[in-house]
């Protein structure tokens, strides 16, 4: 069941979704979440490598020809795009809840 | 170049990734390491490089570790030992720490994972205690008694491996369950 979503997703789960709206390939993900989070979040290549194939496996990116044979390159698919909605939905929530207790 | 000869055992890799850290700190940079136990080093500026030892998920030579080595190698980290599930990485010291996981879970998995090794490894050794002291009992312990010292010896030796390894995963598993 591709679409089976009922838990958060982890940080860098979400931010690797969110970079291959572009296609991309590891390390292109890694310098993109670098630049998103102002250098907050540098991806691990180990916990990259894994997320990747276990997307890849539940069908919300697929792998995709480069410019560059020898590098993968990844972009998301439909399903993987609607997990991200979800996922963006239930993060503003969140947000919306904790500004509503505390001033910021 | 020097070669040298080093054993850790298995609940010791954290430390021996330290020690490698600190020799490329003084300027002796890991190269290759070959069965578990023979390191060759070569003079590096000091702190030039950094290190890694992961526990894989797959044996050497497979499409699967060749696969994970070149998704390394695309990031800049080079594999410079193999040995079994043992893997020796480095990298250039960018200023950054070197992480190949970013979460406590996946370090928490892997650890888990060398731990499963030495739990199979422990119930190997007290069936083999056993099967020795048996034979002890129904045969005479004389004939035996320099086999079963050594199973003993090997036995309680992998028992404090397995033991402090689980010290170190129960830690891990605590800080999983709080953070990512």
């Amino acid at each position: 069941m591709p679409n089976n979503y009922d838990a958060p997703l982890t940080e860098a789960v979400y931010y690797i979704l969110l970079s291959l709206t572009k296609q991309m390939h590891g390390y292109g993900i890694i310098q993109n979440v670098k630049t998103l989070t102002n250098g907050r979040l540098v991806l691990a290549a180990g916990t990259l490598y894994g997320a990747i194939n276990n997307l890849l496996a539940k069908g919300w990116i697929s792998a995709v020809d480069g410019d560059d044979s020898r590098k993968k390159e990844y972009i998301l698919t439909d399903s993987g795009k609607e997990i991200l909605v979800k996922e963006i939905t239930r993060l503003t929530e969140l947000a919306d809840n904790g500004k509503k207790y505390i001033d910021m | 170049m020097t070669r040298e000869i080093h054993f850790w055992t298995i609940d010791k890799y954290k430390q021996e990734e330290q020690w490698l850290n600190d020799l490329a700190a003084q300027g002796k940079a890991l190269i290759k390491q070959d069965f578990g136990v023979r390191y060759r080093f070569e003079p590096c500026e000091k702190g030039e490089w950094q290190y890694k030892i992961l526990f894989t998920d797959n044996l050497p030579n497979t499409v699967e570790a060749q696969d994970f080595e070149s998704f390394l190698a695309e990031n800049g980290i080079e594999q410079v030992g193999r040995f079994h599930r043992w893997a020796y990485f480095r990298k250039k010291n960018d200023g950054t720490p070197f992480e190949l996981y970013n979460t406590k879970k996946d370090e928490y998995n892997e650890m888990s994972k060398v731990l499963n090794m030495a739990t199979v490894l422990r119930t190997l050794m007290i069936f083999d205690w056993v099967l020795m002291f048996a034979l002890g009992v129904f045969e005479g312990f004389v004939g035996h008694l320099p086999v079963i010292l050594l199973v003993t010896v090997v036995t309680v030796f992998i028992y404090n491996v397995h033991k402090n390894l689980k010290g170190q995963v129960e830690l891990l598993k605590r800080d999983a369950d709080l953070f990512e």
